[in-house]
């Protein structure tokens, strides 16, 4: 079950999505969420579904290896259909007890759902094509412009990327200490939810501390290589805007314009038959 | 000239009671003189808590003397604006190998150091490969660390610190949480950097097998240096060492044993070929 | 008593493309009242083999037996199971978790859902096996040293009174002092109390001077098995797979072929003072 989580992994193929600059990436993940929840019509959701198809082709990522990530969040998933199905207030279609569904809902639902499908979809076939260094790098680049209003910018993308790089390891670790604490008798897996909240107390205690104990010696060796913040601190790869970003950002662009267009289609059909 | 010279030096760990008062004030190290020669391996024995991890921190300028004097390169690691050429000058290697890798991909993580000290892209690139070259890793530079052999994040670690062009390499323990095929790995590697790089190596560890490769060995015990010799010199001492609760290499365990027993065999023997040389002659 | 390993195989991430084969076939039996040492290097199949002696993992291929019958299809056994072969994991220390070393010991006793002065007698005979005094009880472990922390964390699986005990490199990472004190104690345990242990070890040195068979495993096979003698004599061997022998060990055979007579493969430094004394006698 954690290996099914596919965000913040880095599926390591060579392909034109992995190659562009990670900023482009941000920025086109970015664009793309704010555009899904502007999306009101069939048409506008059919141009996201076919946009994002094109580019997990263009990826190499196999789009089974994507959909694993979506198994995680299912119950999220499947809460915010329900939710939207059943407070949606309209014209109603099936009746029972306390519960009504109308036409309105069912279109709500069906949009959010899909809408969170395309997100995670999007949101992860940015981190399977970044590396976690370049998310960061590109994470702190655009964030550089905040640093006169006082945000730590490279401390941010500092501590993001440790997390990425300890998370692996920490889960590695989870394992290891459920099994040693099932050797001596530990049971995770039966009783009600207060006894199974606290069976997680052996297993959190000593996560915790290693955690610490690892945060505390991974400081002592960065102050060791003369870590000292990002003062006159270089970078071995720079990020460098190429040819295939402008063209990225020239398909991003009309992308949203298309989007745009879809949301008036109807209107425009509406013009071209009172000029007829 | 020396690499490293210490002198009184001294290290005090505060003991703090329940309610936060210092109770008592434990002396890591207890006037400390020594000296290590440029292009020196000093191999630094001790048992847990006798103050060798302490005396390697204080190297690195990652601890401040208490007392006394320590000088790297001929910099007193009591200045503060040189700590910084100072933890170039002496890169450390430390014990748990995922605990000192910072990046997700190896030739990132070795980068991270020449980064901090703001060497332009285009040479750390270059230093960077020299670096995993001379450790044997190139072929690694864009794989996760995750995927690595203890042995091989080890390496990495080494790596790390040589692109920092240091004069002298202090790794406490390096060895410690390794199988023995990592271990011999590392060793290789540290052999190597001494012999063909002219790299000072501080190794600090309590595998008697590994003291044996260095020049010289300090045994450590409460804070003080008990020992100082060659190799021969030190394990030779079998009473003593066996006092403060080391081993010595089972060869010369054996020669020592030997000898009790009437047969005249060196008392300072090492290896098997030697104790077979020996006991040849005496036939 | 026995536990048997039969025909076992194991695949890691089996389906997927990355999924490994750990163990290949395994066959042993593990009779009770041994004292055995695995050896082989990293990913050679032992950590593997010593978790499915407990349940921790179940056998793709193949059937592990206890007294003759394979009790793993029912999950209640699995829990008596565990109590009866217990696991020390590589550096135990990293599990402890409670407030006190008492009631860290108890857990496993507690777990057992035993009745209180059943689980009082268990923690402070675990604990007294292990070398830790009374004025210790009520400190937290994590005030303690790393060798007696690792001793503790011992306890704890010794508080659930197994019949077999199997530690995972016990001696990982502690000084020459920590490590004797470890060994000499599961020493003690198997003399006195007639424990079955499963010792794995990197060190050819410790293997010889305390087990009475030696299991070898090398890519997920067992290599050799038996008497200590009897493996440590495939010297050129073991040192193919990166392993080696004892160095009293080749000093025995280098020896022998300078015309020195050794009566069997030498294991210790005490042996081989007695057969160099009567090499030079006659």
């Amino acid at each position: 079950m954690l290996r099914d989580i596919t965000i913040g992994q880095y599926y390591p193929v060579d392909s034109v999505i992995h190659r562009l600059d990670p900023r482009t990436k941000i920025i086109g993940t970015i664009v793309y969420i704010i555009a899904l929840f502007l999306v009101k019509n069939l048409l506008g959701f059919g141009i996201a579904i076919i946009a994002l198809a094109a580019l997990i082709s263009l990826s190499k990522v196999p789009f089974r290896y994507i959909v694993r990530g979506l198994k995680t969040i299912v119950i999220i998933l499947l809460f915010t259909v329900l939710l939207n199905m059943f407070l949606t207030k309209g014209d109603p279609l099936i009746h029972f007890w306390i519960f009504t569904i109308t036409r309105q809902g069912i279109y709500t639902a069906g949009f959010m759902g899909l809408r969170l499908i395309l997100l995670i979809i999007g949101s992860s076939l940015m981190t399977l094509t970044t590396t976690p260094i370049q998310l960061t790098d590109g994470i702190e680049s655009l964030l550089r412009p905040l640093k006169k209003i006082k945000v730590p910018a490279h401390d941010i993308a500092m501590m993001m990327s440790i997390a990425l790089r300890f998370i692996p390891i920490l889960l590695e670790e989870t394992d290891k200490i459920m099994k040693a604490q099932m050797a001596r008798g530990a049971d995770f897996e039966s009783g009600n939810l207060l006894q199974r909240a606290k069976s997680m107390v052996p297993i959190l205690v000593p996560l915790f501390i290693s955690a610490f104990r690892r945060a505390d010696e991974l400081a002592t060796a960065m102050e060791a290589r003369c870590y000292r913040g990002d003062v006159g601190r270089t970078r071995m790869k720079e990020l460098h805007y190429g040819r295939r970003d402008a063209v990225a950002y020239l398909i991003l662009l009309l992308f949203v314009g298309g989007l745009y267009a879809s949301r008036y289609l109807p209107a425009v059909s509406q013009l071209l038959h009172m000029i007829l | 000239m020396d690499m490293v010279r210490s002198e009184g030096l001294m290290h005090e760990y505060a003991v703090r009671g329940d309610d936060g008062e210092v109770t008592q004030r434990i002396r890591a190290l207890d006037h400390v003189d020594l000296s290590v020669q440029a292009g020196e391996f000093i191999a630094v024995l001790g048992h847990n808590g006798s103050g060798k991890s302490t005396f390697a921190k204080h190297v690195n300028a990652l601890l401040f003397p208490d007392g006394g004097t320590l000088w790297v390169d001929g910099m007193d690691t009591k200045e503060e604006d040189r700590v910084w050429e100072i933890r170039q000058k002496a890169g450390m290697v430390f014990q748990n190998p995922d605990n000192q890798i910072i990046a997700s991909v190896v030739e990132e993580d070795v980068a991270f150091g020449p980064e901090n000290l703001g060497v332009e892209p285009t040479k750390i690139r270059t230093d960077v490969e020299d670096s995993l070259r001379a450790v044997n890793m190139l072929d690694y530079r864009s794989h996760s660390p995750n995927k690595l052999s203890g042995g091989q994040k080890q390496r990495v670690a080494i790596a790390g610190v040589l692109a920092m062009k240091p004069k002298c390499i202090v790794l406490d323990e390096p060895t410690a949480m390794l199988d023995p095929s990592g271990r011999q790995e590392v060793m290789r590697t540290i052999q190597r950097l001494n012999k063909e790089d002219n790299i000072t190596i501080l190794h600090i560890t309590h595998y008697m097998e590994e003291a044996v490769q260095a020049d010289r060995v300090v045994v450590m015990d409460h804070g003080k240096v008990v020992l100082n010799g060659t190799p021969r010199e030190v394990f030779s001492q079998v009473e003593t060492i066996k006092e403060i609760g080391l081993d010595v290499p089972q060869m010369t365990e054996l020669a020592y044993r030997l000898r009790q027993e009437g047969l005249e065999v060196p008392a300072d023997i090492l290896t098997v070929e030697e104790m077979v040389d020996a006991l040849c002659r005496l036939k | 008593m026995s536990i048997e390993v039969r025909d076992v195989s194991y695949v890691y991430e089996e389906g997927s493309p990355h999924s490994k084969a750990a163990l290949d076939h395994v066959s042993l039996t593990i009779e009770k009242g041994e004292f055995i040492g695995i050896i082989g290097h990293t990913g050679s199949g032992k950590s593997t083999l010593i978790q499915h002696l407990n349940g921790l993992l179940k056998p793709s291929h193949g059937e592990i037996l206890y007294d003759d019958v394979n009790i793993l299809e029912h999950k209640e056994n699995l829990r008596q199971l565990r109590q009866k072969v217990g696991l020390v994991f590589q550096y135990p220390e990293h599990q402890l978790f409670e407030m006190t070393i008492w009631k860290d010991v108890a857990f496993g006793p507690t777990n057992m859902r035993l009745p209180q002065d059943e689980i009082n007698r268990r923690v402070e005979n675990a604990l007294s096996m292990v070398g830790i005094s009374s004025d210790f009880y009520q400190k937290s472990p994590f005030e303690l040293s790393g060798g007696q922390k690792r001793r503790v964390a011992i306890a704890g699986v010794l508080a659930m009174e197994p019949d077999y005990l199997i530690l995972d490199e016990p001696t990982a990472g502690l000084d020459p002092m920590g490590r004797d004190a470890i060994l000499g104690k599961v020493m003690e345990l198997h003399r006195e109390l007639g424990m079955t242990v499963v010792l794995v070890s990197h060190s050819m040195e410790d293997v010889a001077r305390y087990v009475n068979r030696i299991i070898v495993m090398d890519e997920g096979t067992v290599k050799f098995d038996g008497e200590p003698r009897a493996v440590f004599s495939h010297r050129d061997e073991l040192e193919a797979m990166g392993l080696g022998v004892p160095q009293v060990t080749k000093l025995g055979s280098l020896l022998q072929n300078r015309g020195f007579r050794m009566e069997d493969t030498v294991l210790t430094v005490d042996q081989m003072v007695g057969q160099i004394r009567a090499n030079f006698q006659s």
